[in-house]
C-alpha cells in the first residue's frame, strides 16, 4: 500500500488506532508507588550517608549500585517500562532544575554538616532529597495516567 | 515536527498497533504485546522480526522466576520512521 490509495477515512482509521494502543502502553506504563518510594528510600538514604561523612561509608557505592540494583529487577518485574527520560523540552527543563535543586542540597548538607557539625542535617538532607524523588515519581505516576485517560497533555 | 513519510512495513494493522505501543514507552514485554494485540505468539513473533529486518525494533532477553521473557524496544530509527509515518497519516486524514 503507498499513500497515493490511501484514504483520508482509511488514514483516519489507522490514527485513531494509534492512539487507542498508545493509551493502552500508558496504562501499563503506569509506575506502581513501591517503585517511587523505593528510589526515594534508596536516594534519600545515599544524600544522608554523605552529608554524615563518617568513616567507613560508602555512600556513592550504595546509591550507583542500590539504583541499578533496583531498576532492573523492577525492570524484570514489570511488563512496559515508562521512558527513563520525559521527550519534551518543558520536561527536560523540569528534570535539570530538580537535578540542580539535589545537587544544592547535596553540597549545602555535607558544607553544613562540616560547618556547624549538626547532627540532624544529614537526616534533613536525605529526608528532603528522598520526599523530591518521590514527587518526582508521583508527577510521572499522574502524567502516565491523564494520557491512559487519553488527555495530550 | 517530523517530515511526514509513508512507511509499508509499519503501516500493516498489528505492525501499526506494536509501534503505537512500543512509541511512549521503554520497553514492553512480549507476553503484554501479545495480550494487547490479541494474536498469537508465532504470528506476534513474525510482526516483530519483520520490524527488527527493517531495524525499528531491538530485543532484550531475560529470565524471572526461571521463565525466560523477552521485551522489545523500538530503536532511534523505529522512533522516527513511527513519527514521520503519524504525520504522513495525518496530513492523509487532513485532505478533503
Amino acid at each position: 500500500m503507498t499513500t497515493q490509495n490511501l484514504k483520508p477515512d482509511e488514514a483516519q482509521v489507522a490514527l485513531d488506532a494509534i492512539e487507542e494502543k498508545q493509551r493502552a502502553a500508558f496504562r501499563h506504563a503506569v509506575p506502581p508507588r513501591w517503585y517511587g518510594a523505593g528510589l526515594a528510600l534508596i536516594v534519600g538514604i545515599g544524600f544522608a550517608l554523605y552529608a554524615m561523612e563518617e568513616p567507613g561509608n560508602t555512600p556513592g557505592l550504595f546509591i550507583v549500585l542500590g539504583l541499578a540494583l533496583f531498576i532492573g529487577a523492577s525492570r524484570e518485574k514489570l511488563g512496559v517500562f515508562g521512558k527513563e527520560l520525559p521527550d519534551t523540552k518543558t520536561g527536560m527543563w523540569a528534570l535539570a532544575g530538580v537535578c540542580v535543586f539535589l545537587l544544592a542540597l547535596f553540597f549545602g548538607g555535607i558544607m553544613a554538616r562540616r560547618a556547624y557539625d549538626i547532627a540532624w542535617v544529614p537526616l534533613v538532607t536525605g529526608f528532603v532529597a528522598g520526599t523530591t524523588i518521590f514527587l518526582l515519581s508521583e508527577s510521572a505516576r499522574r502524567y502516565y495516567l491523564s494520557r491512559a485517560a487519553g488527555s495530550s497533555r | 515536527m517530523k517530515k511526514p513519510r509513508f512507511d509499508t512495513v509499519i503501516h500493516a494493522p498489528k505492525r501499526l498497533q506494536i509501534c503505537a505501543f512500543l512509541a511512549p514507552v521503554q520497553e514492553a514485554e512480549f507476553q503484554v504485546l501479545r495480550d494487547e494485540l490479541k494474536v498469537s505468539d508465532s504470528v506476534l513473533s513474525k510482526h516483530l522480526k519483520q520490524l527488527e529486518d527493517a531495524g525499528y525494533v531491538k530485543f532484550r532477553k531475560g529470565a524471572v522466576n526461571g521463565r525466560k521473557r523477552m521485551w522489545a524496544t523500538l530503536t532511534t530509527s523505529g522512533r522516527k520512521a513511527f513519527a514521520g509515518h503519524v504525520e504522513e497519516l495525518k496530513r492523509l486524514a487532513s485532505v478533503v
